[in-house]
């Protein structure tokens, strides 16, 4: 970053929330017991539809990892040794499958999880005993996505659909157990498909494991009041190269860890699009509180520098200070969709 | 099978003799907005749930059959005063149950509006989760639930918009799987920012000039396929070395 390029100036106009999250999920329950699996269940990879090193693999791969990755809930899905590589795949048998099926043989749903439980008679005799997961073949990309994506796609699909298979419902939130896409994402050069706050607390509800975890992220997606998820601004904004015009930019944080978290925010602009860790400041927000299990996007406005005329990328980035160590650190900077044009004036 | 469902074995001999017509497989498709949901749609009717039960066949699985009487059609046509929804997912066994979250539920002594798919189905006949319940709303009017528990507060041909919170709890007990959920408050201001269900269906109708609905309801699932196995899609995809960890 920067530091002569420090907006001194730079004013923090309005901050206000828009939207936030927490404690949305939802679950099943018998006699007002969650039903939950009694332990680690672990799938099986049909190899006919998800062949080893596909795309497809990677999809799987992501949604087991970042589940297991949840801190505070116990690692409850893994992916079993066992493959079935036929052409088919059977529910009922008490195996846990996962494949890739045309749309039509699931309704044209883009994903379908079957549970099977047995039976709810006195209330809290309930468990899950078999998941079998169906990912619609029609949902490329399944690889990794870029942050600002909001493409219905198959990586998507399965980490939704093992939200499911842990036993989590849907939830109209900034979420990943949205019934319908497009489903938002986290920011940064890793991976953006993760568990997002709603999600990861309701793995933590259902099965807690008692640790923490710290960690925020910024995205460039955000929620609007009527249920839709959109990036948080669009277009093109004009301004003059010798600077001094106010911009107001839309702001997305996720806190899905279990701590709330005191850091320091900034937004810089860059010719480059990849300038994540750094270019010309544009503004600041220092000691700014994320509260635990929630989504925030606020507004904030900001007086533009003086910049050389040209196309910029708008970044911008939580805990740039470094003065939180967490559970990820390559969520923390994000690239937003909208562009700042610079003219000669 | 629990003992409460016996009159399943009447039902399934119904829907067994339904399927005698030959569905093919499902055709419709994808949902993306709204306009792939109306020509996806055979009629939209709305009536009231009087009954729960489940049926159980070797092909078709197990099934929890929602029956809504006093049905009228909002739009397209539909014969007869009763409508059976048979979703997929109820009792196996007494001691297994088989649930699906991304399927729609109904509740008991409850209206709804629902939009019944004109492809051959199997996992239920109700397009997407374009299936709502309806409640009388501050201003006089019904205005619309969806599955979600969020109240519908306007409908566009990208989509439908949806209150900020839910209105309901769709909390589902297994141990009163149809029992009707109470709205969140019954402070009138609850449901304020809804959707009347008359300007809703009137932006449907509209919305339906570019997308008209088409086709007939099937009232029984497709026979072309069983429950309990799944054919799955090659990969035909290029090999990566990411692997997403």
């Amino acid at each position: 970053m920067n530091s002569k390029n420090i907006a001194a100036g730079a004013a923090l106009l309005a901050g206000f929330l828009m939207a936030s999250t927490a404690g949305a999920y939802t679950y099943t329950t018998c006699g007002d017991v969650k039903v939950v699996w009694s332990s680690g269940f672990s799938m099986v990879q049909n190899t006919f539809s998800i062949a080893p090193g596909s795309s497809r693999e990677s999809a799987l791969n992501n949604a087991i990892g970042r589940w297991r990755g949840v801190d505070g809930m116990m690692d409850m899905v893994s992916k079993s040794a066992t493959v079935n590589s036929g052409s088919s795949v059977a529910i009922l048998n008490f195996q846990n499958d996962v494949a890739v099926v045309a749309s039509a043989n699931i309704g044209n749903n883009n994903g379908l999880t079957l549970m099977l439980s047995d039976g709810c008679f006195f209330g809290g005799d309930m468990e899950w005993i078999e998941a079998d997961v169906m990912v619609a073949s029609n949902l490329a990309p399944y690889g990794p996505l870029d942050e600002t994506s909001l493409v219905t796609s198959g990586r998507k699909t399965f980490i939704h659909e093992f939200g499911h298979a842990h036993g989590l419902g849907h939830s109209q939130r900034f979420d990943d157990m949205r019934s319908a896409q497009p489903r938002p994402q986290v920011g940064g050069t890793g991976e953006t498909v993760d568990v997002l706050p709603d999600d990861a607390q309701g793995g933590r509800f259902l099965y807690p494991s008692g640790n923490s975890e710290v960690n925020l992220f910024a995205t460039a997606h955000r929620r609007t009041s009527n249920d839709k998820i959109v990036t948080n601004d669009t277009g093109t904004f004009i301004f003059c190269s010798k600077g001094g015009g106010s911009i107001t930019l839309n702001a997305t944080v996720g806190n899905n860890g279990t701590v709330d978290v005191k850091q320091t925010e900034r937004w810089w602009v860059s010719t480059s699009g990849t300038a994540y860790s750094g270019g010309t400041l544009i503004g600041s927000w220092a000691n700014g509180t994320f509260l635990a299990n929630k989504v925030k996007t606020r507004q904030v406005t900001f007086t533009m520098p003086a910049l050389t005329p040209g196309t910029y990328f708008l970044y911008h980035g939580v805990d740039v200070l470094k003065e939180v160590a967490e559970s990820r650190e390559d969520d923390n900077n994000v690239r937003e969709v909208v562009k700042i044009q610079v003219n000669n004036c | 099978m629990r003992s409460q469902n016996v009159r399943s074995l009447l039902l399934t001999v119904i829907l067994a003799a339904a399927w005698s017509r030959g569905a093919v497989a499902d055709s419709s498709r994808p949902l993306t907005d709204t306009l792939d949901a109306l020509v996806s749609t055979a009629v939209i009717v709305e009536g009231s749930v009087t009954e729960h039960t489940y049926t159980y066949d070797a092909a078709a699985g197990p099934r929890t059959v929602a029956t809504l009487s006093e049905v009228r059609a909002q739009l397209g046509n539909y014969r007869g005063n009763t409508l059976q929804v048979a979703n997929l997912g109820g009792p196996i066994t007494e001691r297994r149950w088989l649930f699906i979250p991304e399927l729609p539920r109904l509740t008991d002594g409850t209206r709804y509006l629902v939009f019944l798919t004109n492809s051959a189905w199997f996992y239920s006949p109700v397009v997407g989760e374009y299936v709502f319940r309806l409640e009388p709303g501050p201003r006089g009017s019904d205005v619309l639930i969806a599955p979600s528990g969020h109240a519908v507060t306007g409908i566009t041909a990208e989509g439908l918009e949806f209150t900020d919170e839910p209105v309901v709890d769709t909390q589902l007990d297994f141990l009163r799987p149809h029992a009707r959920q109470p709205l969140l408050s019954t402070d009138p201001a609850l449901l304020a920012g809804a959707m009347a269900k008359e300007d809703f269906l009137t932006a449907v109708r509209s919305l339906a000039w570019t997308a008209p609905l088409q086709g007939e309801f099937r009232g029984a699932p497709a026979t072309d396929r069983v429950w309990d196995r799944m054919s799955t899609s090659e990969d035909t995809s290029p090999l990566t070395t990411t692997n997403g960890h």
